[in-house]
């Protein structure tokens, strides 16, 4: 994956910005800190064109867990979700150009890794994630041997209505990752997981999928020997009601998921 | 189509499309761009091994020789 480079104009450096020198360091400096005696947690949500959604899911996730520092990576928008995102109190690593919901995550995990972040939570910003499970989800992802719990929507009695042809994908690509995994995988589209250690650092590596992060990535994880584990969590319908599986891309998604599960289970793999 | 001419095509066709797994496998080219490549060698493919589908697509674009239609397939792709 090629390694963003952005050196914002020197006038709109503050002390609160998140640049990508040429050098790839990474500064910033946070508004809060992590409490003491707690893993050193991130939240990292990828947004693009979000103006409308952001500042409610910032919000929300201040309210439920204050004391966790939020990162938003606004992934090339065209709005106003970057100063939306910092005026909300978030930190912000602008992509210089919209690259994918893929690259713009793997760049909260860099971030992560390089900071140093034990545990790391990612959510959308559209809201569709509701931050009142995030406490469970780092509850539940500090179980010894466990390094990576999924979120799933269906695990749960949740009021969100899937469309059938989504329905069909996640029946579908959860089965075949059941099958390479070993265990029951629900809901292999949600992008609300916690990662911790290990895990963070696989996806800030190279494995990491630059497109769509979903099945293959469980099963990529699971042959590099991380522990996935799915517990429920709250879904709500996204307020605009778009999603990234929609219209022609639906056909790409399908291919590019089944070409890339079966490329995954041919590849080599080294254990931890 | 000659049956020898059949042949080397779906050698060719099955050697295309393995070659485009075996670039993926090893993260020489992305899945984005193997898309194009796939769809154009299982396409030919299956011209190569059905001589009616070959026909009728034959006679849908207008080509003469069966092999014109295969390279059809060709340039459309590098269009």
């Amino acid at each position: 994956m090629k390694t963003l480079r952005y050196q914002a104009p020197e006038s709109s450096l503050k002390q609160d910005t998140v640049v990508i020198l040429e050098n790839d360091e990474l500064e910033t400096t946070f508004i809060r800190g992590p409490l003491k005696g707690h893993p050193k947690t991130l939240i990292i949500i990828p947004a693009y064109n979000e103006e409308k959604n952001i500042g409610a899911v910032l919000e929300s996730i201040q309210q439920k867990v204050p004391e966790i520092p939020i990162l938003v990576i606004n992934d090339g928008s065209e709005d106003n979700t970057e100063s939306v995102a910092r005026s909300h109190g978030a930190n912000v690593i602008s992509l210089p150009y919209n690259s994918g919901y893929g690259v713009a995550l793997q760049t909260g995990f860099k971030y992560a890794a390089k900071k140093n972040f034990s545990l790391v939570i990612q959510m959308d910003s559209d809201g569709q994630h509701d931050p009142k499970n995030v406490q469970e989800l780092i509850k539940e992802v500090q179980e010894d041997g466990i390094d990576v719990i999924i979120g799933s929507r269906y695990l749960a009695n949740n009021s969100y209505k899937t469309s059938f042809a989504r329905y069909i994908g996640v029946f579908i690509f959860g089965k075949i990752a059941s099958l390479f995994c070993g265990q029951k995988v629900t809901d292999p589209t949600s992008g609300f997981q916690a990662l911790k250690g290990k895990a963070i650092h696989f996806a800030a590596s190279d494995h990491y999928p630059p497109d769509y992060p979903d099945a293959d990535f469980i099963i990529l994880m699971h042959r590099h020997g991380l522990k996935v584990k799915e517990i429920p969590v709250t879904m709500h319908a996204s307020p605009d009601k778009v999603s990234m599986h929609q219209g022609h891309k639906t056909i790409y998604y399908i291919f590019k998921m089944f070409l890339s599960i079966f490329v995954t289970v041919l590849r080599n793999v080294s254990k931890r | 189509m000659p049956p020898r001419i059949q042949v080397i095509s779906i050698l060719i066709c099955i050697f295309l499309v393995a070659y485009v797994f075996e670039l993926v496998r090893r993260k020489h080219l992305s899945e984005e761009y193997s898309m194009g490549w796939l769809i154009t060698g299982a396409s030919m493919l299956a011209l190569s091994v059905s001589e009616g589908l070959l026909k009728w697509v034959s006679e849908i674009v207008g080509a003469t020789l069966f092999t014109s239609t295969l390279f059809f397939l060709d340039y459309y792709f590098l269009w």
